[in-house]
């Protein structure tokens, strides 16, 4: 719309190019013109002095590390009500700091006050030396290392595994090959079935080349991974985020809730070329994951293996893994007891939001809980 | 074939010149040698010259090879970077065809008047959803995906070529290459994967041995 449009619209006059502006231009048009202007100067400012966005602030400490990981525990809380420990597996996507991006939207922080131990995989930057590291070794090297470790240090025969995203995929596959270490499975949007996946994320997976990518890039450098990102949603929250920035500029909870989630999006680490290219061909483009097919060391991944309490966590609105693809889990398992829960909420919003810590995370807890003891 | 033929013109010229000037000079004996001598360096120089020419063996085999490899790269490179550049036309066509149907279709639904600040709000919010719907549904494309991972694979193409042009330099100045930090990598990840398997068994063994539960 031109300027001519609308103080015609505005001001219920046609607007005459040689008429006075003072005869057009009314003082509510001038004020709320001021008001942006002072709105778009302090969000540059905010924007340039934001400094360090404080982020993971629950207390915690690092009790085991291995050259790809370092394994957190966070101090209870409350006094302990699950005898089993819970085991966090996170993606490899981002950092994990997500799971406790502020107090009043942490994940990690509603589970420990609801009296549960927790310990969590934070996994370290790959380098290129790097590159051959593949999901066998997440799976049976570095996740196998912490389950030990936390069996060890807790004094119990298993635990609780956690997983979210492709930690939630990791997490079903090593209770395949390990299910005497694991009491309970609870995965937060897994990758389980790509063919019905209807993402944006799972069609240009189909059609990407990861074995060129391996061979020219070695690991998945993050500027792939941002490419990507900006083709997910890429108006209503590419764009439209920027102009509530704008427009919210005065609320300091809005700002600095934004710039947390702005700095996670953007902390992006690169991802092992091998374990990748594994994810790419086998998972989303044969889908060897869901037929029982898929290979990890010399292992033969069967879903109907795993027989133990599954609960399947997905949210309805999820951008980056459908629904659909997560909940093809609850058919492939064998176990009696699993329960899948949906939420009408996004990928992120379903671990990190007001919604998740009034409609997630009691009823998870409760879940674990009930077989936790 | 060259050297021969000069060979042969320059013993014609010789020779006019002999029968001329110092022919009764020389001994019959001089000029079959000096012809024989003639005829061997000839043919020595017509068989480097092959051997130059199409070299299978000895270090001409080796250089030859090296800037033989570095025209085939800088071909194929050519030939990527051709691809690459129908492939990103595609591209930038598909992404301006989607830009331009968006807007027309946000001019359509553009409200006939503004009257107030919210209806501005609500055209903005049209014009997001038009947009997003838009561009959200060329990414949901196959064929715009298929072309996408092209464009990809050509960069990547690309990459490589530079790469083996790269590794060429670098074992000419005999610098370790990017290869041979790949197998370096290879080779430690599979050891620290047997001393990893090995550390498990012999776990599982004291465990056997002793009774314990693992942990």
């Amino acid at each position: 719309m031109n300027l001519e449009t609308y103080l015609t619209s505005t001001s219920g006059k046609p607007y005459e190019k040689d008429s006075s502006p003072h005869q057009v231009i009314d003082t509510d048009i001038l004020k709320e013109v001021g008001d942006i202007t002072r709105k778009l100067e302090k969000t540059r400012n905010t924007l340039h002095s934001a400094g360090d966005i404080i982020v993971g602030n629950t207390p915690s400490e690092v009790v085991h590390e291995g050259r790809m990981y370092r394994l957190l525990r966070y101090r209870p809380m409350v006094s302990k009500t699950a005898k089993t420990p819970i085991l966090v597996v996170y993606a490899l996507i981002n950092r994990s700091y997500i799971l406790d991006l502020q107090d009043d939207k942490s994940w990690i922080r509603n589970l420990l006050s609801q009296g549960f131990d927790i310990y969590l995989i934070d996994w370290k930057t790959p380098t290129q030396l790097d590159k051959y590291v593949s999901l066998d070794d997440y799976v049976n090297n570095y996740i196998d290392n912490c389950v030990d470790f936390v069996r060890r240090k807790t004094s119990v025969d298993k635990i609780t595994l956690h997983g979210y995203c492709m930690g939630a995929t990791m997490s079903v596959i090593y209770s395949t090959l390990h299910e005497n270490k694991v009491r309970n499975l609870a995965t937060i949007a897994p990758v389980i079935d790509p063919d019905k996946d209807s993402t944006v994320l799972a069609n240009f997976s189909r059609y990407l080349e990861a074995d060129k990518l391996f061979n020219s890039l070695g690991n998945l450098p993050p500027e792939q991974l941002y490419a990507l990102y900006s083709s997910l949603k890429p108006f209503k929250q590419g764009v439209n985020k920027y102009f509530n920035l704008v427009e919210n500029i005065d609320n300091e909870a809005f700002v600095q809730n934004f710039l947390r989630v702005e700095k996670w999006l953007y902390d992006t680490p690169p991802i092992a070329g091998e374990t990748f290219r594994q994810w790419i061909t086998d998972i989303y483009q044969k889908n060897l994951l869901v037929a029982n097919e898929m290979k990890i060391g010399n292992h033969i991944i069967d879903l109907s293996k795993i027989r133990i309490p599954v609960l399947n966590i997905v949210a309805e609105e999820d951008h980056l893994v459908s629904p659909q693809c997560s909940a093809s889990l609850n058919d492939a398992v064998s176990s009696l007891d699993k329960r899948l829960m949906r939420f009408h909420t996004g990928h992120v919003g379903l671990i990190a939001s007001s919604y998740s810590q009034n409609n997630v995370l009691p009823k998870v807890g409760q879940w674990i809980k009930a077989r936790s003891q | 074939m060259v050297i021969e033929d000069e060979v042969t013109s320059n013993r014609n010229i010789s020779n006019t010149n002999t029968n001329t000037n110092a022919d009764r000079s020389k001994t019959p004996n001089d000029n079959i040698d000096s012809r024989f001598i003639q005829e061997q360096i000839a043919k020595v120089f017509n068989i480097w010259s092959d051997i130059s020419k199409l070299p299978a063996v000895g270090p001409s085999f080796a250089y030859s090879q090296n800037s033989r490899s570095d025209l085939k790269e800088l071909i194929e490179f050519g030939k990527s970077f051709l691809e690459l550049q129908i492939h990103l036309s595609q591209y930038c066509m598909q992404i301006n065809n989607t830009y331009v149907q968006a807007l027309a279709k946000a001019s359509e639904k553009a409200p006939k008047q503004y009257n107030s600040r919210e209806d501005l709000e609500k055209y903005r919010k049209v014009v997001i959803d038009v947009f997003e719907d838009a561009f959200t549904g060329l990414y949901d494309s196959k064929e715009f995906a298929s072309l996408y991972g092209l464009l990809q694979s050509n960069q990547f193409d690309l990459l490589m070529h530079l790469q083996k042009l790269t590794e060429n330099n670098l074992k000419a100045l005999n610098l370790p290459t990017r290869s041979d930090i790949d197998d370096m990598s290879k080779d430690i990840h599979d050891l620290k994967k047997t001393v990893h398997d090995l550390i498990r068994k012999i776990e599982v063994l004291k465990i056997n041995e002793s009774g314990n539960l693992p942990y």
